[in-house]
């Protein structure tokens, strides 16, 4: 009895400590962007209080939010559409060496981003040489780079599924009248989705967050927002960066919890 | 409904035959169970019919039409998988009006059969349940009321019976049978327990090795099993194997190890004298006599052969005994509580002539056929060691 109640609050403190120590950095700098005194360092804790540094966000800010928000968006639904065939095909696929072709899905997840990145842009340059299309730099440039580092997410989600869901389920539906299409959009995609989504926003954050990949898909004119945010940490530090940083983790806080509400992010179909 | 024809069926898999040669004729609203032991091929069968497979010869027919190439959701099946297949992602209501709403009948309608059909399987208020909150028996009907919805032509079960305990599927079984005749649906119905075959079928496949091994109502196999694997695997049999001797007044007079058998002549089989046959007789046929209390065991119409009490053992409405009746082949015998015969004791094992069975014999260890036979010309009794000692029981308990 006694010991029970120790190993619950030992449990209890491990926790609170990992909760501590994920959350303290953006203690740190949400407290931080709301001191109005210091102009070249961030200070912690704050000795005056406001809001002086949010109002003067600039707006290259906003911009590179809107090209970040966009890329990532659109190469997490296009992740999610590859990531459900290639599952699909891997989990439900007659063809042989499937394990081969499970493995290939994973090659983007096993390469440097910083290597995909330069390798990226050399096939960007040579692409523009070759068709006269030019992609870095560019929208399509990034989502086609996000696509590729994302789909391995929805892979992994969507096949972890499809493995445990019975077979007898696609036989039950067409005996009950399904065409395969129909078995899909009634069957198949029901149970998946949540962990579709979960594969898709997983796509999303790597896409959203990342510098190393598109550090060299961007230029100064045409940006994402976490490069911006480098940039301005490594030459010209300025409060307003905290201030940013801030509203971005308080959005992804609220997005998700609201995902969470809207259509569940647990893996286990009822 | 429909009648289904199964011509000349055959399925390889990867150099194995599964299925050879399965020809069945289902009549409308006919219930027909496949049964048979575990990798007999019904499954497969099954499966074949519904579509999922298809044969590499034959070809299965829907009221003479051939089907063989028709994918199933053109087939207007319903089916019962062993493991039930409800969907998870969708209530009890819904799983039950999959099939409606997947061909676009309006919502007032489906939910008024799944109203019906929920009513049918006794119940009435699970309807916004989901299948993980139901329990197996509960599950097990609602795959059922699925199964029915869109009216099949024919109805497809395997094992539907098999994850539920003992009492509730008694329960089931008489469900099922009832809804069958209720709504006249033409059933093939996959099983391995002879009992839920013989309670709920018209027809019986038996198979065996990817072959039907009899096809008959259940009475006829039962009772008239055309080959001793049918005897063993329906009910229960004793074998003893013996020497055909004689032709005698329409009755083959048999030599055994332990004495003289006689079976009646059969149009179905013919023996010549020389033969080597198997016997065969039901527990229930066998009666326990004491030796000195002779009555008319000695009759031409009553078979007796010697023997010694080695177990009792009471199963419920009747005590069965275990005789040991030559070294190593003991017969079961279904007596009554109130038969008094100690194990040990010298007992003579009697029945009537024409509750035998007479086969060729063949070899077949999966039957429990498997001695070599002792020579024949000494049918003499060996002496009785007296002690209880048991012999392994090479017998057929199916
Ligand atoms: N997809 C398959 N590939 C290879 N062999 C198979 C396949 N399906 C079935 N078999 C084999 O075919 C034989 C018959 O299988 P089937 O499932 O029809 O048996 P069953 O009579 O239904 O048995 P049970 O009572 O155990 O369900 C078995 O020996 C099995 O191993
Ligand atoms: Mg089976």
């Amino acid at each position: 009895m006694r010991t029970d109640i120790i190993r619950r609050r030992i449990a209890y403190s491990i926790l609170l400590a990992a909760y501590a120590f994920l959350i303290s950095p953006l203690i740190v700098v949400a407290a931080a962007s709301l001191d109005t005194g210091s102009t070249f360092a961030a200070r912690f804790p704050p000795l005056t209080v406001g809001l002086r540094w949010y109002l003067e966000i600039p707006g290259k800010y906003w911009q590179a939010l809107s090209v970040s928000l966009t890329a990532a968006a659109i190469a997490s639904v296009i992740s999610g559409a590859l990531g459900v065939m290639a599952a699909l095909g891997i989990v439900r696929g007659k063809v042989p060496g499937t394990e081969l072709l499970r493995a290939f899905f994973r090659i983007p997840l096993q390469i440097p981003l910083v290597v995909t990145g330069v390798v990226f842009l050399q096939f960007y340059y040579g692409f523009q040489t070759l068709v006269g299309l030019e992609l870095a730099a560019t929208l399509p440039g990034l989502i086609i780079a996000y696509v590729f580092v994302g789909t391995p997410y929805t892979v992994g989600t969507v096949a972890a599924l499809l493995e445990r869901l019975s077979p007898r389920l696609d036989e039950a539906a067409a005996i009950l009248g399904c065409s395969r299409w129909q078995t899909f959009w009634l069957v198949t995609f029901p149970i998946i989705r949540p962990s579709l989504i979960a594969g898709m926003l997983y796509a999303f954050v790597v896409a959203f967050g990342d510098v190393p990949l598109s550090i060299f898909l961007s230029s100064p004119s045409y940006t994402t927002l976490p490069v911006e945010i480098f940039q301005t940490l490594q030459f010209d530090f300025n409060p307003t960066v905290l201030a940013v940083s801030t509203l971005v983790a308080v959005m992804s806080v609220i997005s998700l919890w609201m995902i969470q509400r809207l259509v569940g992010l647990d893996m286990v179909p009822r | 409904m429909a009648r289904v024809t199964i011509e000349q069926l055959g399925k390889r898999f990867g150099g194995e035959t599964v299925i050879d040669h399965v020809s069945l004729d289902v009549k409308e609203g006919e219930f027909v169970t496949l049964l048979g032991p575990s990798g007999c091929g019904k499954t497969t069968t099954l499966r074949i019919v519904a579509g999922f497979l298809s044969p590499d010869t034959g070809c299965v027919c829907f009221n003479g039409a051939d089907v063989t190439r028709v994918p199933t959701q053109k087939r207007r099946l319903g089916m019962v998988f062993q493991d039930y297949a409800l969907f998870p992602h969708l209530n009890v209501a819904d799983n039950v009006g999959f099939a409606l709403r997947a061909s676009g009948t309006p919502k007032a309608d489906i939910g008024r059969r799944v109203r019906d059909l929920l009513a049918l399987i006794r119940l009435p208020s699970v309807g916004d349940r989901f299948p993980a909150e139901l329990s197996g028996g509960q599950q097990q009907r609602i795959a059922i009321a699925r199964a029915l919805a869109h009216t099949p032509a024919v109805l497809l079960m395997d094992e539907p019976l098999g994850a539920l305990d003992l009492k509730l599927r008694e329960a089931m079984q008489n469900e099922l049978h009832a809804i069958q005749r209720q709504l006249g649906i033409t059933t093939i119905y996959v099983t391995h327990d002879q009992e839920e075959a013989l309670s709920l079928s018209d027809r019986i496949a038996l198979m065996r090795r990817g072959k039907i091994e009899q096809l008959g109502t259940p009475k006829e196999i039962y009772g008239r099993p055309a080959t001793p694997f049918s005897a063993f695997f329906l009910g229960k049999i004793n074998f003893l194997a013996g020497k055909l001797q004689n032709v005698y007044k329409n009755t083959y007079v048999v030599a055994t190890e332990r004495g003289i058998v006689r079976a009646p002549v059969r149009p179905d089989a013919a023996f010549t004298v020389g033969d080597e046959v198997l016997i065969a007789v039901r527990p229930e046929h066998l009666r326990i006599a004491n030796p000195g209390a002779r009555g008319d065991v000695s009759s031409d119409l009553v078979n007796s052969l010697k023997g010694r009490v080695l177990r009792q053992k009471f199963i419920g409405k009747v005590l069965q005994f275990e005789v040991e009746v030559t070294e190593g082949r003991t017969f079961v015998i279904d007596g009554s509580v109130d038969w008094v015969s100690e194990p040990g004791s010298a007992i003579e094992v009697t029945w009537n002539v024409a509750a035998t069975n007479l086969y060729p014999f063949a070899i077949d260890p999966e039957i429990g056929v498997d001695e070599v036979r002792t020579p024949q010309g000494d049918p003499a009794v060996r002496a009785s060691t007296g002690e209880g000692r048991i012999v392994p029981a090479a017998r057929a308990t199916a």
